[in-house]
């Protein structure tokens, strides 16, 4: 499974958020830069919740993006974790992750979603943060999905939590064959994650080899 | 938020299901049965039993769209010129006589002689038979009897702007619209259009009451916060029923004369029930209903002979303005463009 | 692999919008074809004596709007604290009153006017009596408004100021400057509403100038006419608009509406005597209303034959005023949507305009647009009064969405547009859900408003269809007090329904808390 991104370009304004980024990745993808670099608008654009106004994004070869067009998140099978929790507060968290499973058989979708959130330790409310942030990876790692984009999934978490829902997060991965996007600040975070790391700076990818590299 | 397209389009999904349903159950009516369709400024009180006795006569439904008079007259009146090139109505039966001739001018009307206009005078008809008047109402002086005694109650219009009454204790309902808008006109063209200026002119110099309505003048007059206003005998008849302290005077009966508004009934042109709508115009036109119109107390005078008038007033000797329609019509923009300046400032 | 770009939702139902809105608008200037050409200029532009009255309504409606919101924001103050016990639902209940037509406040105030001693002649009687009946009936929208504005306030900045300064700096320095957008929205919402309004000022002998358009369109039949002459009104409202755009935005954007009740401030007496006040003055009109209306309403029996009788209205204004609500929601969303976007200052003054335009000129555009071999279908039909409501109140509700999706985190939309299985689905339970608060809001404005119209019901309403409103101006001019009375009751009681149900739905809906699950189990 590959994401390919050509030229990837797209303005706010006057604003150039993302500034013809170019890579090619068959595995996790690390995005690291400080605030405001265009991590979050790159990964919102692989999401296809924005439409680029150049360059295009393929998966496995397919296109997914062109200027002027972007097939609905939805069709692209990804799942995303949002910088808030971004929890539907009409719903339960139950009803957040079963509607966030789609079509899975219900028992399937039972056992499953009964097995996460034991794992990740969540009941079916969510008052607090770190119960609503536990909640949305959980949502995110249930939805079957071939790339899972996180942006910056354990930010205020504490150091236990933060381990714990790290490693809930990469064991998924690996045991569903499902690739990351992972944005973070945390360069120990980044580190642990084998695959592809960009390095983002005022939209443009930076540093040696171009803005990529492997760890 | 950003444009949302999912919802966008749900919602225009849910339109397209709304107005559909509309259309749908707008459109369910039964073809076979007869309908006629009335436009009518008369009062509804006063029009429904009218028109459910026409309904029990002739077995036709009648639909009825009646006007108020918080619209200042532009209801009804505006909306049959609008709708002139494919009319809704069939017939139009007006209080009043001013607006029927401005929508014959409009084009509005269709000439029909109806068999029952045959017994109405010729100066209650268009000479093309557009239209034709049944029963009337007159403009007269309401008094209230605890504030005024006998002796000294006005004999005249003009009496509103001489000294004899505190200014404060006269009303006027505001002569731009309806039935005193008529009232005005006529005395432009009594008067000649300088004298009738100056008579309105003097009311509001002297700083009378005018007030929102005819009814308005009625209420004031009859508790007491009004000695003397002008109105309608509609009006003043149910202000006397009701027990207030009033008297009814008919205005100028040794001068110009006490104006005498009728009824007017018009088949429109183009109407889509045209054989219901003549029925309909027969029936408002006959002397069965003009009885019917003074017995229920719409109207006060008949336009000819139907027996003994239950009025609150006697009105069968009342001496009438001797103005034709057509004169009255001639006057009403120029007497409405002057009181406008006058009263509206 | 190219694709065709996306055609936006938001554009077809904005352009729904437009030519609701402003299709009878546009159909009544081409049928007009310039009749008017050679006095537009004189029309348009007041002088002389049209010049002065334009002013002193001006001047007179500035007073209202401008009382009206410094009593309901003292009177809201109060209410605002009461966020416990009986006191905290019985609040609600003021708003019952905001859709009662000015002209029953105007009746019930003549009365007690009538049976009080004379007013000296040196006291300008007219315009002191006209000005109180109008705040009387704006206030409970006053109050209402109030409120939402002092909900704008988040409960943090509140709280950091308190413990710093005596609770009556902290609403000068604090709740105040930032309840400001949304009382300066609630000032130009009643500026307009009064500016426009002929009936009550007319009750107490006091010339308007939207009592000189209807002189003009009464004496010459003229709809162009009519136009250029409030095309000056419509102006001074866009003007006044224009200085409020952008705050009435604020005015659902409150987080401090569902917070728990904190510990009650502490004023000085003096604004405890003002707060009084304004809140003995709100119930004053409100107890003339209902005791005027209820004395005028007579036997229960009376009450019952009079409803009874109009029973038939009563459910063609009933699903009349629904439906509108319903139709008017859809394209006010598609215009709400893209007020945040590249030409949305734009749409929000052209949203608002129609506001000014008198109600009798859109009712005879919708005969243009629609008495057309175009629309067979839609002419002369139940349809009509629905299209005239829409077309008169769909800005309101484009106001009242578009401070909802303000409101509305874009991340939970995104997360649908990732996470749905199929869109009907994500629509159905996410997307409309989190908008509903809103929506109810603004199909309970639009409801109330539509079943209160006359000017435009009257010129399309089809012909054997009558609503609650008309039969009441008709027994208004017939003098039957009783049925007035007995009308006016039912209209409230329609109103005190259909208010509730929004009032629950906006509790149960916008006090969700900001995580999954909060206030639900």
């Amino acid at each position: 499974m590959t994401i390919e991104c050509r030229n990837l370009t797209k303005s706010f304004g006057r604003t150039r958020a993302v500034d013809g980024i170019s890579f090619a990745a068959d595995g996790h993808v690390v995005i690291i830069g400080p605030s405001g670099s265009g991590k979050t608008t790159l990964l919102r654009l692989i999401a296809g919740l924005e439409v680029p106004d150049a360059g295009s994004i393929s998966f496995d070869g397919t296109p997914v993006s062109e200027p002027g067009w972007a097939l609905h998140p939805q069709k692209r099978r990804i799942s995303c974790v949002f910088q808030s929790p971004a929890l539907w507060p009409h719903m339960t968290v139950s009803e957040n992750i079963r509607f966030g499973m789609g079509d899975v058989p219900a028992g399937q979708a039972r056992a499953r979603m009964d097995d996460l959130m034991e794992r990740a330790g969540i009941a079916s409310l969510a008052d607090r943060y770190p119960e609503a942030r536990r909640a949305s990876i959980v949502r995110a790692l249930a939805h079957p999905a071939r790339f899972i984009l996180l942006d910056e999934p354990l930010q205020n978490l504490n150091e236990e939590l933060k381990e714990e829902m790290f490693g809930l997060v990469l064991g998924c991965a690996e045991k569903n064959g499902t690739h990351l996007v992972y944005i973070t600040h945390d360069m120990a975070e980044a580190e642990q994650i084998p695959g592809m790391v960009l390095s983002m700076n005022r939209g443009k990818l930076s540093g040696p080899d171009g803005g990529t590299g492997r760890m | 938020m950003a444009p949302d397209n999912g919802t966008a389009c749900g919602l225009l999904i849910a339109c397209v299901a709304a107005i559909a349903i509309l259309a749908v159950s707008a459109g369910c009516t039964d073809p076979g049965a007869r309908v006629v369709v009335v436009y009518t400024s008369v009062d509804q009180v006063y029009a429904e039993p009218v028109l459910a006795a026409f309904e029990e006569q002739s077995g036709i439904t009648v639909k009825a769209v009646y006007d108020v008079e918080a619209t200042k007259t532009t209801g009804l009146v505006n909306r049959l010129i609008a709708e002139k090139e494919r009319p809704l109505a069939d017939v139009f039966w007006n209080g009043e006589f001013m607006q029927t001739l401005l929508l014959k001018e409009e084009g509005v009307l269709a000439p029909y002689e109806s068999p029952q206009a045959a017994s109405i005078p010729a100066q209650y008809r268009d000479p093309d038979g557009c239209w034709a008047g049944v029963g009337g109402r007159a403009r007269v002086l309401l008094v209230n009897t605890d504030r005024v005694s006998a002796g000294d109650y006005p004999t005249s219009v003009f009496d509103l702007a001489s000294e004899t009454y505190d200014p404060a204790d006269v009303g006027i309902a505001y002569p731009m619209f309806g039935t005193s808008a008529t009232h005005a006109a006529a005395l432009y063209a009594a008067l000649g259009e300088d004298e009738g200026r100056t008579f309105y002119q003097g009311l509001r110099d002297r700083g009378v009451r005018v007030l929102d309505g005819n009814s308005v003048v009625r209420d004031l007059v009859a508790d007491g916060r009004l000695k003397v206003g002008l109105t309608d005998t509609d009006d003043a008849c149910r202000a006397y029923e009701d027990g207030a302290p009033v008297a009814l005077v008919l205005p100028d009966q040794g001068g110009i004369g006490t104006l005498v508004i009728p009824n007017t009934v018009a088949l429109i042109a183009g109407a889509p029930h045209a054989d219901e709508g003549k029925e309909l115009v027969d029936f408002l036109l006959s002397p069965d209903t003009e009885r019917l119109l003074l017995d229920i107390g719409w109207v006060q005078v008949a336009v000819r002979d139907v027996g003994e008038s239950p009025s609150c007033i006697g009105m069968e000797n009342v001496r009438g303005m001797n103005v034709s329609a057509a004169a009255v019509h001639a006057e009403l923009e120029q007497a409405q463009q002057d009181l406008t300046a006058i009263f509206i400032r | 692999m190219k694709r065709p770009a996306m055609v936006s939702g938001t554009l077809l139902l904005s352009l729904l919008f437009a030519i609701v809105v402003f299709g009878p608008l546009a159909a009544l200037i081409v049928a007009a074809g310039g009749d008017a050409g050679s006095d537009a200029l004189l029309l348009l532009v007041p002088a002389g004596r049209r010049l002065s009255l334009f002013c002193e309504s001006i001047l007179l409606s500035g007073a209202v709007a401008a009382t009206a919101t410094l009593v309901g924001l003292c009177a809201a103050s109060l209410l605002w604290e009461m966020r416990t016990g009986p006191g905290s639902r019985a609040r609600w209940l003021l708003l019952v009153a905001a859709p009662v037509p000015a002209y029953l406040y105007a009746q019930a105030w003549m009365g007690v006017a009538g049976s009080s001693a004379p007013i000296p002649l040196w006291v300008p009687a007219d315009a002191i009596l006209s000005a109180w009946v109008q705040i009387g009936a704006f206030l409970p929208l006053c109050v209402g408004l109030s409120m939402l504005a002092l909900a704008s306030v988040p409960p943090p900045a509140l709280e950091a100021a308190r413990t710093v300064y005596p609770d009556i700096a902290v609403f000068r320095h604090v709740v105040l400057p930032l309840a400001a957008p949304a009382l300066a929205a609630c000032t130009a919402l009643v500026f307009v509403l009064s500016v426009t309004d002929y009936s009550v000022p007319t009750l107490f002998s006091l010339n308007v100038y939207s009592l000189e358009i209807f002189a003009e369109f009464s004496a010459t039949n003229d709809p162009a006419r009519a136009l250029f002459c409030a095309a000056p009104l419509l102006a001074v409202t866009i003007a006044v608009l224009f200085l409020a755009q952008g705050r009435v935005r604020d005015l659902l954007g409150g987080t401090g509406l569902c917070q728990r009740a904190p510990l009650p401030p502490v004023y000085p007496r003096w604004f405890v005597c003002l707060q009084t006040l304004a809140c003995g003055i709100v119930l004053l009109h409100l107890a003339v209303l209902v005791v005027s209306l209820v004395l005028a309403a007579g036997l229960p029996a009376a009450v019952a034959g009079t409803v009874a009788t109009a029973g038939p209205d009563i459910g063609t204004t009933f699903s009349t005023a629904v439906l509108a609500a319903l139709c008017a929601l859809p394209p006010a969303y598609g215009v709400a949507a893209r007020m945040n976007g590249k030409n949305g200052r734009l749409l929000w003054l052209l949203c608002l305009a129609p506001l000014a335009i008198p109600s009798p000129l859109v009712g005879i555009g919708l005969i243009a647009l629609c008495n057309t071999p175009a629309f067979p279908f839609l002419y002369g039909t139940a349809a009509m009064p629905v299209l005239a409501s829409v077309a008169r109140f769909a800005p309101f509700a484009a106001l009242v969405i578009h401070a909802q999706l303000q409101h509305t985190d874009t991340l939970l939309i995104d997360a649908v547009r990732v996470f749905q299985s199929d869109p009907l689905a994500g629509w159905l339970r996410v997307r409309v859900p989190l908008i509903a608060p809103g929506l109810l809001a603004a199909g309970g404005i639009v409801f109330a408003l539509s079943a209160g119209e006359l000017g435009a019901t009257l010129l399309v309403i089809p012909p054997g269809m009558e609503t609650v409103t008309i039969r009441l101006y008709n027994y208004l001019h017939y003098g039957s007090s009783a049925a007035v009375a007995g009308l006016g009751l039912v209209m409230m009681a329609m109103m005190a329904a259909a208010g509730a149900a929004v009032a629950a739905g906006i509790a149960r809906l916008g006090c969700r808390g900001g995580y999954a699950g909060v206030g639900r189990r």
